[in-house]
């Protein structure tokens, strides 16, 4: 929900907390109001999908696990990366999905470049391609309002950025994939 | 405690983070810097014509245009330093400190070029009339 | 190609350009010696065109790195709004890239000189 302006999780915000004898409330932003207050997460989860958000493993059939561990390079990475609950108030917070109804979004411009720096997974072709796309990560502007809304604290606008830095050589995302099996 | 308009107010745009602000500064100086492009082309064209382009130039020197003039100086001052620090922030420097970095050099540092430049030149404007 | 992550990296980098080149002009056309002895008028401006061709090069060099942050920053600004379509966009890039050639082409033809460029030149020369 938008409360006081900001979206936020509505579970988790106290009225006393808001300091204001005003409280304002509205549906989120940037999605199809279904009735009263509640929006349809539809259009989110639509973008969600286009990346690929689960695990496309290198080693299926693998009968072992495919350990990270927390202090190896990616796990650091993953660490602040993946705690995305899909509340959609980064995808309300931003200008973009407003404007331009195509636009990934920064949830799913996040989840995508954890797949892509995970060792283990191997799908890089076709979510380098979503991401590429004129309503992918190009437009994005840097307004920072995604990172202020997440209320897990992902540092999404830098994880966009990261991406077109990296479009220009896009091979990187497969230089640090191993069939990665317990302990390696 | 009550909540005056004014304070509401603060409180629906405050949400206008510098990013925000910084983004449509960006756009709008931008579009007025390619309109200003235009009319200078149209200008410089004016060179095929000698009287013309000394008429242009006579124009030009009117109080109404040196202080347009003065107008582009704070446009461009905005852009470009607005400007380095997107640059700044697209390369993953300064990512934390973006807000401060906005008000602080963007408008702090923007605000003393900007005086530096437009002072002079408001003190050199004949209101009288153009000469 | 990577067309797209080029445009990013070029927007940048002619940003930065840019703001060299306009110190350059700046300073030519507000505080060098010519400007600030005498006034600007098509006498001088005519003058020093045609005495040192690295003025006009700056000149271009800005105007071309100009047209390109610029029209590619309009370009931006109409693709945020997905109503104009997959093919809208398209339409517009090379829309904006045929205006910018004509723009280019408008700017340096301004350089073109005029009747008078001939008889200005042979002054320039004979005061050397």
């Amino acid at each position: 929900m938008v409360v006081n302006y900001q979206p936020r999780l509505a579970c988790q915000t106290r009225v006393e907390t808001l300091d204001s004898d005003v409280i304002t409330v509205q549906p989120l932003h940037n999605l199809p109001v279904a009735k009263d207050l509640v929006v349809s997460l539809e259009p989110f989860f639509e973008k969600w999908k286009e990346i690929n958000p689960a695990l496309d493993p290198i080693n299926k059939g693998s009968k072992k696990l495919a350990v990270i561990p927390p202090d190896s390079d990616f796990g650091k990475e993953a660490a602040a990366k993946r705690d995305c609950i899909t509340c959609g108030a980064c995808y309300s917070a931003c200008s973009l999905p407003g404007s331009n109804k195509g636009y990934l979004g920064p949830a799913a411009i996040n989840k995508a470049l954890l797949r892509l720096l995970d060792p283990r997974d191997k799908d890089v072709k076709h979510r380098l391609e979503v991401l590429y796309d004129t309503a992918g990560i190009w437009r994005c502007h840097t307004q920072f309002n995604c990172t202020a809304a997440c209320p897990k604290g992902i540092p999404l606008t830098d994880s966009i950025m990261r991406l077109k830095r990296a479009m220009i050589r896009p091979g990187q995302f497969n230089d640090n994939k191993h069939s990665t099996t317990s302990g390696s | 405690m009550t909540t005056s308009t004014a304070q509401l107010l603060v409180r629906k745009y405050r949400w206008r983070y510098a990013g925000m602000i910084g983004y449509y500064l960006q756009r709008v100086t931008g579009l007025a810097l390619l309109g200003y492009l235009l009319l200078h082309v149209h200008t410089i064209n004016l060179l095929k014509d000698p009287a013309k382009f000394d008429e242009a130039l006579a124009t030009f020197r009117s109080p109404l245009f040196k202080l347009a003039e003065i107008g582009l100086l704070a446009t461009v001052i905005l852009h470009a330093l607005n400007g380095i620090r997107l640059t700044m922030v697209d390369c993953g420097v300064g990512l934390t400190k973006q807000r401060q970095i906005f008000w602080c050099f963007a408008i702090g540092v923007g605000a003393i070029l900007f005086l530096a430049g437009a002072i002079p030149m408001l003190m050199h404007i004949n209101f009288q009339g153009a000469k | 190609m990577y067309w797209r992550a080029i445009n990013w990296y070029l927007q940048r980098i002619t940003g930065a350009a840019l703001l060299l080149l306009l110190i350059m002009h700046f300073w030519v056309e507000h505080f060098s010696a010519d400007v600030r002895h005498g006034e600007l008028n098509f006498q001088t401006v005519q003058t020093r065109f045609f005495h040192n061709p690295w003025f006009v090069t700056v000149d271009i060099l800005f105007l071309l790195f100009a047209l390109y942050h610029g029209l590619n920053g309009l370009r931006n600004i109409i693709l945020d709004y997905s109503v104009i379509g997959k093919n809208g966009a398209r339409v517009i890039t090379v829309v904006l890239i045929l205006i910018g050639l004509v723009w280019a082409w408008w700017g340096i033809d301004a350089f073109s000189g005029n009747n008078l460029t001939q008889n200005t030149q042979q002054l320039t020369s004979a005061n050397h």
